[in-house]
């Protein structure tokens, strides 16, 4: 491994890679670097898009063998931006090359990289079949991947409406960016009126609806309507435990019943009634002076109010940043105390066999496989730098035949003849809650 | 790929083709004249899980060339995600891996709470943490059950199955659902663990660890298992990596590749993480990693339960979720490989731009280097070997 310059170690920083990157392919490539929310990009020049992605790939130093992924971003009125995410897997670095396509909205093209990556070939046919970039020099962008052969347009450009949102007219908001900062509808343009949208739709039913039923329809789940079967409850119960019905008077009873069940209906109907009107009272006071029957009752339906808060402060009320309350969690943390194991600190003799997991980052040992003999990736010419292999990398690889930590908490036994399990599984429905302090490990 | 100089490769046939052990001479081109075969696998059938149809071409039983057809299940959820606010596209995310919701979750408010440079709290992290792994275990198990159906062993698919139903209901009791989550938001989890969660989850695991040493007993020694995919459909570790292949599949060709070790997200980094590595990248080793895999998670599990700490599970949210300027890329260890997201955003409520990098969809651009040359037979073990959802392929 000693001719493998590139190791986490002497990861190379943006600046550097981007010094090395216009020594190599001049200094018109690299237009500049930013790092941004831990992701650095390096700004390339069109033209040079392709030798600068095979300059990463082959620099020994930079080694970036893992193609992630390529894609296009929307730049408004400018065009479009090409981004190619690489990774290396010895040094663990990542860089975003975004270039800007020439050609406007119009005739997007960009350098292929499908001669440098194997995995560039669909990210690009995908590119162009979203965007409609094209990519001269790739070998089929054609048929479009994702979208059928006859589809016509861009389907992710920002000018390329959502048809879901085109069908048809949606009552209320429909975008998240219709509400300003307070979370009050943003006034849109009457478009209603258009077409028949489903609000008008609600509209026209409420009003057959009452047409159809003078009473005022009655929602099963309101209070009202749970007064009403109570009331026939109770009262029916009463009735039948009274004592005064002789056995066998059947008929006796019955006509009690009814009497009752009418009673408590009668009762029950006032009741509904003073409930109603004072709603509608309510909601004429809201809906002002002249409102017609059927607003009243879209106003009373619980349309949304401007001004009316979407996201209520109430939903995470529970998190609340002052940390002397009780968090009702606390038996789920780990017994504090009184063991001899600290909290934290797995137990050595629990995770197996003396120095067989060694912790990230230590030196792997040699009974671990190396992958990627550098021999290997240079005959085959795809990359010049090995990839990362055991020695390099911070990952403790377990190849087959070795054991897995944790395996040996596994129960003994036949080992040839299959485990048959532990009996049925236990049905976690009937189980009671643990006690608070179950959480120890046998 | 005929123009570029990647495609100079010899068709090199797998050392244990069925019939060279009977020292039979499979009579190919030249020979006798035989007419090409075009056989379309897909897209319904059930070696490809979902609607990716493959189409093979063919001499005689050998594939000559095989090309993926994708697209059946495009939803355009790159599009979605532009007009939802991101707690809303937290219900597109666990969508596009259906078997991997939460790890897809955790990888969208990741990248959100770095643009916002949030403060999570600890032991959100750490149910996060929990949550992913059990997903992660729930995921490979289906994929360790339908590759034995695949080969023609059905008791796997069962015993998989059932232990599935196990996980699920702790997952549930958590979350409420059992294969769409929507349980993370920027900021931490919906809602704490309820009452029990842990003392179960620490039942559950010696448990599953005797079940699946039972799937390995049953299925990674057994010798059909083996004469089906040793040596079967070998990808050599430079050409994984410029296809961009991760997860199990990279792990199979020796390269112990695993975002949680290389750039550790929530806390991956407290916890030891082992990653199994195959040798030499066949169906067996693809499989091996799975396997290993599992184990793995549940090692960390067994970790988070001596770890994890009490406290909030969130914090308040402003009324308005807004990502300021600029743009930033995030990576977690799914299941089934590396998921980046790439988030632009212009400042608003939506994003700019939302890109998914899906692991399914860099893997099964490799099919075509797999299959070419490998018997039909072997095209099965392959393509139940190289794990994909046809969800994250298609988004």
């Amino acid at each position: 491994m000693s001719d493998v310059l590139a190791r986490r170690e002497h990861a190379l920083t943006p600046d550097e890679t981007a010094e090395l990157i216009r020594a190599k392919v001049g200094d018109a490539a690299v237009l500049g670097t930013t790092v941004e929310y831990g992701t650095f990009t390096l700004h390339v020049a069109n033209e040079h898009f392709a030798d600068v992605a095979r300059a990463c790939r082959d620099e020994r130093v930079l080694a970036y063998d893992f193609f992630d992924c390529l894609f296009g971003v929307d730049a408004r009125d400018e065009g479009f931006d090409v981004v190619a995410v690489l990774y290396s897997t010895s040094t663990g670095n990542r860089v975003a090359l975004r270039t800007r396509c020439p050609g406007g909205r119009e005739t997007p093209t960009c350098p292929t990289l499908t001669d440098i990556y194997r995995g560039a070939n669909w990210h690009e046919r995908e590119t162009w079949d979203m965007f409609g970039i094209e990519f001269p020099g790739h070998p089929a962008l054609e048929p479009r991947i994702f979208t059928i052969e006859t589809f016509e347009g861009w389907p992710l450009r920002k000018d390329f409406p959502l048809a879901s949102r085109v069908v048809k007219p949606w009552p209320g908001v429909k975008e998240p960016a219709e509400l300003d900062e307070d979370g009050n509808v943003i006034e849109r343009q009457p478009q209603l009126g258009d077409a028949p949208g489903p609000y008008e739709l609600d509209k026209a039913m409420a009003e057959q609806a009452k047409l159809a039923n003078p009473q005022a329809a009655v929602d099963p789940a309101t209070p009202e309507g749970e007064e009403v079967e109570d009331a026939l409850g109770t009262e029916a119960e009463q009735a039948s435990d009274s004592g005064a019905v002789l056995a066998g008077d059947a008929e006796h009873e019955l006509e009690q019943h009814e009497d009752v069940r009418s009673e408590a209906r009668e009762r029950a109907e006032e009741k509904r009634k003073a409930a109603a009107e004072a709603r509608a009272r309510k909601a004429a006071e809201r809906a002002g002076e002249g409102a017609e029957d059927g607003e009243v009752a879209a106003a009373a339906g619980g349309a949304v109010e401007p001004g009316e808060d979407q996201f209520p402060e109430e939903a995470t009320s529970e998190a609340r940043p002052d940390g002397t309350e009780s968090w009702g969690n606390e038996s789920d943390a780990p017994p504090v105390g009184g063991d001899s194991d600290a909290p934290g600190v797995p137990d050595e003799g629990d995770i197996g066999n003396a120095g067989e997991p060694s912790a990230p980052g230590d030196e792997a040992t040699d009974a671990q496989p190396t992958g990627g003999e550098q021999g290997d990736a240079a005959s085959t010419g795809e990359t010049s730098n090995a990839p990362a292999s055991a020695e390099d990398s911070p990952a403790t690889p377990v190849a087959p035949g070795e054991h897995m930590p944790g395996d040996e908490r596994t129960d003994g036994g036949d080992a040839d003849a299959p485990h048959q399990g532990s009996g049925p599984s236990d049905d976690l429905d009937e189980r009671e809650p643990g006690p608070d302090d179950g959480e120890e490990r046998s | 790929m005929s123009a570029s100089d990647l495609s100079a490769r010899e068709i090199s046939h797998p050392a244990t083709a069925p019939g060279e052990n009977l020292n039979l001479e499979i009579v190919g081109d030249g020979a006798f004249t035989t007419a090409d075969m075009t056989l379309s696998v897909g897209p319904a059938h059930p070696a490809t899980h979902g609607v990716l149809r493959v189409v093979l071409e063919m001499d005689g039983e050998r594939v000559k060339s095989a090309h993926p057809v994708i697209g059946y299940m495009h939803r355009g959820f790159e599009k979605l995600a532009e007009h939802r606010d991101f707690r809303q596209s937290m219900a597109l995310v666990n969508r596009h891996d259906w078997l991997s919701g939460m790890s897809n979750e955790i990888g969208l408010v990741l990248t959100v709470e770095r643009m916002l440079e949030m403060e999570v709290p600890e032991r959100a992290q750490w149910i996060r943490m929990l949550c992913a792994e059990y997903n992660r275990i729930l995921n490979h198990l289906l994929f360790v059950g339908s590759y034995g159906l695949e080969l023609g062993a059905i008791t796997p698919m069962f015993y998989a199955t059932r232990e599935r139903e196990r996980i699920q209901y702790l997952l549930e009791a958590a979350t409420g659902g059992r294969l769409h989550y929507t349980y993370n938001q920027p900021g931490g989890v919906k809602i704490d663990l309820p009452k029990g969660f842990l003392q179960q989850s620490v039942e559950l695991i010696p448990d599953l660890r005797k079940r699946i040493q039972d799937l390995e007993d049953l299925l990674l020694g057994n010798e059909i298992f083996m004469a089906r995919t040793k040596g079967v459909g070998p990808l050599p570790p430079d050409v994984a990596l410029s296809f961009g292949v991760s997860g199990p599949t990279l792990q199979a060709t020796g390269i112990p590749e695993d975002v949680r070790v290389t750039e550790p997200y929530l806390k991956y980094d407290e916890v030891e993480v082992p990653v199994p590595v195959g040798e030499n990248g066949d169906s067996w080793d693809r499989f091996y990693c799975l396997l290993g895999r599992m184990k793995a998670s549940m090692y960390i599990i067994e970790q988070i339960h001596d770890r994890i700490p009490s406290g909030p599970v969130n914090v308040k949210l402003p009324k308005m979720v807004k990502a300021p300027e600029g743009s930033t890329y995030v990576r977690v260890e799914n299941p089934l490989g590396s998921l980046g997201y790439w988030l632009e955003s212009d400042g608003g409520r939506t994003p700019w731009r939302l890109k998914m990098r899906t692991a399914s969809f860099s893997n099964v651009q490799s099919l075509p280097y797999l299959l070419e040359g490998t018997l039909v037979p072997d095209a099965i073990s392959v393509l139940g070997s190289v794990f994909f959802v046809v969800g994250d392929v298609d988004r």
